[in-house]
C-alpha cells in the first residue's frame, strides 16, 4: 500500500513537471528562421498569481494581434507566431523566463511583465541578450535605459499630469493621495510632487496628505481617517483595484462626496463588479477607450469581447499596439533578425489603437491620455479635458 | 478622529481574535503549531462565495453552509494528515512542516477552482450606519463585534461547562491517561479540529463581506497575524488570544495614525518579535516555554 502511494506521488510529480515545462519549451527548430517558419513572438506576463487578470488579457490581446496580422497574409508572406511564458509577476521568476526566452533563438521579441519592479528586473537581461523588449504596462522612469528596451505605456509623469489636470478640471480645493508602499508608489508621489513644483502657485488644488499601505492590505480605514481629518474633497490612487475598491467602498461609509480619481489599472469589468455603486463618479485617465468611435478600435473590440466575453482593458490595447509594432518592423527592416527589429523599431510610425505609435530615441512611445469615468455603472469618455503635459504646463 | 481611529482597530482586532482562537484552541490541545489555519481561513471565505454568490443562499444559510463546509475540511486535515503521524509516533516539527504544505495544497486548489483573480464578494449585513459620540458605527461592524463576543462566549461555556469540554483540557494535559480513563481522545481532537475550523469560516465570511473581495493568499498574511496574536495573549488561552487579537487590531490602527500607514503591516511581527523576545510565554501564559512552541 505504501509502495503504490510512493509511485503515486512520484508520478504525480513528474507529471507536475512535465505539465510545467510543456508549454514553455517550444521548438528550437529554424534557428535562424528559414523563410518557411513562423516568425516567433514571445509574451511574458502574470498568467497565475495575483495580477492574473491582468497578465492574461494583455496575453489575449497579443494573440488578436498576430492572428490579425496572420489574416491579412503576414509580412512579406511570412506568418506570426505567438508563445506565452508565466512570470507570475515575481523579478526571481521574470529573470529565468527572460533567460530562456532569449536562450530560444527562434524568438526574435519580447512583450510584456506587468509591474515595474519585474519589469526592471527582466529588461537587464534583455538587453545583456540583445532581445528587442517593448513593455507595455511598466511606468517606471528608469526603465528604457538600454536601446533594446521599449515601452508603450504612460509613465508616471504622465500620469501625474492628467491625474493633477483632473483635479484641477474638478475645481476641488484640497486633495489626497494613497498610494502603496512600492516602486510604484514612491515613483507616481515624486513625479506628483514634481509637477506641482513645476505648476507654481498657478494651480490651486493643494495636495492635503500622502498616505500609504503595504501590499495586501485591505483595511484601509486608518488611511481614511487621516485623509477625511486632513480636509481631503478628492482622493487619488494608483492601487490596482484590489486595493482601490475596499479603499473606496471605505471611504463612502465616512463620507458621501468625497471624489474619487484612480488609474488604468482599475479599468476593468472586475473594478465595476466589485464596487458597484461606489464607483459611480470616479475617474481615470487611459491612453485607450474601448467605448471609442474609432473605426480600428471599435474592429479590435467587437473581436476581443467576441472571443473572451469582455472589455478589453487599457493594457490590451497597447499590448495590441506593441504586437504591430513588432510586425512593422519585420516588415521595415526586411527581415526577421532581433537587431535588425531593434533599429527597425526607431524608424516605424503608424496609426495604433493607442494613438500615434512612434518609439523616441530612447524607446518611449509617449501617450496622450483622455479621461473616462463610470456613470450608471458604465465607462464614459470625457474627451478633452486632458491636454499633454507640456500643453498643460504652458496653458497655465 | 482618534476614537474612530480606535473604534476601527478594535473591529480589526476581533477579526485577528476569532482567527487566534483556532490556532489556541488545536495548540492547547495537541501542542501544534496549526499553520494551515490561514489557509483554513480562505477556504471558509470561498465557501461563503459559494454559498452567496453562485447558489444565492441568504446570510444565515450561506454561514451555516461555510461552517460545515470548512469544519469539514478541518477534519480531513487532521483525519488524513495528522492523525497518521500521530500514530506514529511522529516529531512536532514533522507535523508542522505536513500542516504548512496543507495549507499551500488548499490554498492552490481553492486557485485552480475559483482561478486566481480577486472576486467581489457581497456586502452582508448592510443596513446603513449611525454614530456614537462622533464615531461611526456600520451594521457589519456590529455583527462582527457581536459575533465575536457569542462565538467566544459559547467557546468559554463549551471548554468550562461541558463534559466535552472537560475532556479537551483532560486531553491537553496528558493524552495518555486521558485515553486510559475513557475519554475518547481521536473524537475530542476531530472536535477541536471542527470548532477551529468553524471559527475560521466565521472570520472568513465576516472578513470577505466587510471588505467585499475573496482571493486566494487572503488567508496568508492574516493567518501569521492572528499567529502573533495568540502568542502575544498565550498561545493555547482562548481569552488570551481574545486580548491578543484585539491589542495588535488597536497597534495596527494607532501605527497608522503615529507612523503612517507602511509602517502598520509590520506592527503585529514587531509584536511577535517583542514578545518573543521579553515573555515568551505571552501575556496570561504560564512560564513553562520549553513544553511549548
Amino acid at each position: 500500500m505504501k509502495k503504490l502511494i510512493a509511485i503515486l506521488a512520484a508520478a504525480a510529480m513528474l507529471l507536475s513537471l512535465a505539465v510545467g515545462c510543456g508549454q514553455k519549451d517550444g521548438p528550437d527548430s529554424g534557428k535562424d528562421g528559414t523563410s518557411n517558419d513562423p516568425i516567433r513572438i514571445a509574451y511574458v506576463g502574470p498568467l497565475t498569481g495575483d495580477n492574473a487578470e491582468y497578465g492574461q488579457t494583455m496575453s489575449n490581446a497579443v494573440q488578436i494581434a498576430v492572428e490579425d496580422v496572420n489574416a491579412a497574409g503576414g509580412i512579406g508572406g511570412r506568418t506570426f507566431e505567438l508563445v506565452t511564458f508565466d512570470d507570475k509577476n515575481d523579478a526571481t521568476e521574470a529573470t529565468t523566463v527572460a533567460e530562456k526566452v532569449c536562450s530560444d533563438k527562434s524568438i526574435v521579441g519580447v512583450i510584456g511583465h506587468f509591474s515595474s519592479g519585474v519589469a526592471l528586473a527582466a529588461s537587464g537581461v534583455y538587453q545583456e541578450n540583445g532581445m528587442p523588449y517593448i513593455a507595455i504596462s511598466a511606468a517606471h522612469p528608469d526603465l528604457c535605459q538600454g536601446d533594446y528596451i521599449f515601452r508603450n505605456n504612460a509613465l508616471y509623469d504622465t500620469e501625474a499630469s492628467s491625474m493633477l489636470q483632473t483635479m484641477a478640471s474638478k475645481g476641488v480645493s484640497k486633495f489626497g493621495i494613497l498610494v502603496p508602499n512600492s516602486d510604484a508608489g514612491v515613483s507616481v508621489t515624486t513625479e506628483i510632487q514634481k509637477c506641482l513644483d513645476q505648476f507654481g502657485d498657478k494651480y490651486a488644488p493643494q495636495l492635503a496628505t500622502i498616505q500609504r499601505f503595504d501590499d495586501g492590505t485591505t483595511d484601509m480605514n486608518a488611511q481614511i481617517q487621516e485623509m477625511i481629518a486632513a480636509g481631503c474633497e478628492a482622493v487619488y490612487t494608483n492601487a490596482p483595484y484590489a486595493q482601490a475598491v475596499p479603499f473606496m467602498t471605505q471611504y463612502r461609509t465616512y463620507d458621501q462626496n468625497v471624489q474619487f480619481v484612480v488609474t488604468a489599472a482599475c479599468f476593468s469589468p472586475t473594478f465595476l463588479e466589485a464596487a458597484g455603486d461606489t464607483a459611480n463618479g470616479c475617474v481615470l485617465a487611459t491612453s485607450f477607450f474601448y467605448g471609442s468611435a474609432n473605426a480600428a478600435v471599435k474592429a479590435f473590440v467587437d473581436k476581443y469581447v467576441k472571443k473572451y466575453d469582455s472589455n478589453p482593458s487599457n493594457f490590451c490595447g497597447q499590448s495590441y499596439d506593441a504586437a504591430y509594432s513588432f510586425f512593422y518592423a519585420v516588415e521595415k527592416a526586411g527581415e526577421a533578425t532581433r537587431d535588425g527589429i531593434r533599429d527597425a523599431l526607431h524608424e516605424i510610425e503608424f496609426e495604433g489603437l493607442t494613438g500615434m505609435m512612434r518609439y523616441n530615441e530612447s524607446g518611449e512611445c509617449l501617450k496622450q491620455q483622455t479621461l473616462v469615468g463610470v456613470e450608471d455603472g458604465k465607462w464614459v469618455e470625457y474627451p478633452g479635458v486632458l491636454l499633454s503635459a507640456t500643453d498643460y504646463l504652458n496653458s497655465l | 478622529m482618534l476614537s474612530q481611529q480606535i473604534f476601527n482597530g478594535l473591529i480589526l482586532g476581533c477579526i485577528y481574535a476569532l482567527l487566534a482562537v483556532g490556532y489556541s484552541l488545536v495548540f492547547g490541545i495537541l501542542r501544534l503549531l496549526n499553520m494551515s489555519h490561514g489557509a483554513v481561513y480562505t477556504a471558509g471565505a470561498f465557501m461563503g462565495l459559494l454559498g452567496a454568490s453562485y447558489l444565492h443562499m441568504g446570510a444565515v444559510p450561506t454561514i451555516l453552509f461555510a461552517m460545515l463546509l470548512t469544519g469539514a475540511v478541518n477534519v480531513c486535515i487532521n483525519r488524513a494528515v495528522l492523525q497518521p503521524l500521530r500514530e506514529q509516533g511522529a516529531a512536532n516539527i514533522t507535523m508542522l512542516i505536513s500542516v504548512t504544505g496543507v495549507s499551500y495544497i488548499i490554498q492552490n486548489t481553492l486557485m485552480l477552482v475559483f482561478g486566481s483573480q480577486k472576486l467581489p464578494f457581497p456586502k452582508v449585513f448592510d443596513f446603513g450606519s449611525f454614530r456614537v459620540g462622533g464615531v461611526l458605527v456600520t451594521s457589519i461592524q456590529v455583527m462582527i463585534v457581536l459575533v465575536t463576543v457569542v462565538l467566544l462566549g459559547a467557546l468559554g461555556l463549551i471548554t468550562k461547562h461541558t463534559r466535552t469540554g472537560l475532556a479537551m483540557r483532560c486531553i491537553s494535559q496528558n493524552p495518555k491517561a486521558s485515553n486510559m480513563v475513557g475519554i475518547d481522545v481521536r473524537w475530542i481532537i476531530s472536535f477541536t479540529f471542527i470548532v477551529s475550523g468553524i471559527c475560521a469560516a466565521i472570520a472568513g465570511y465576516m472578513v470577505s463581506g466587510y471588505y467585499q473581495l475573496v482571493y486566494f493568499t487572503m488567508g496568508t498574511t492574516a493567518g501569521l497575524k492572528a499567529f502573533a496574536a495568540a502568542v502575544l495573549g498565550g498561545i493555547g488561552i482562548l481569552s488570551g488570544s481574545v486580548v491578543g487579537g484585539i491589542l495588535i487590531g488597536l497597534c495596527e490602527a494607532l501605527a497608522t495614525v503615529v507612523f503612517g500607514g507602511e509602517y502598520s503591516e509590520a506592527t503585529a511581527y514587531v509584536i511577535l518579535f517583542l514578545v518573543l523576545l521579553i515573555k515568551p510565554s505571552g501575556l496570561f501564559g504560564k512560564d513553562d516555554v520549553d513544553e511549548k512552541v
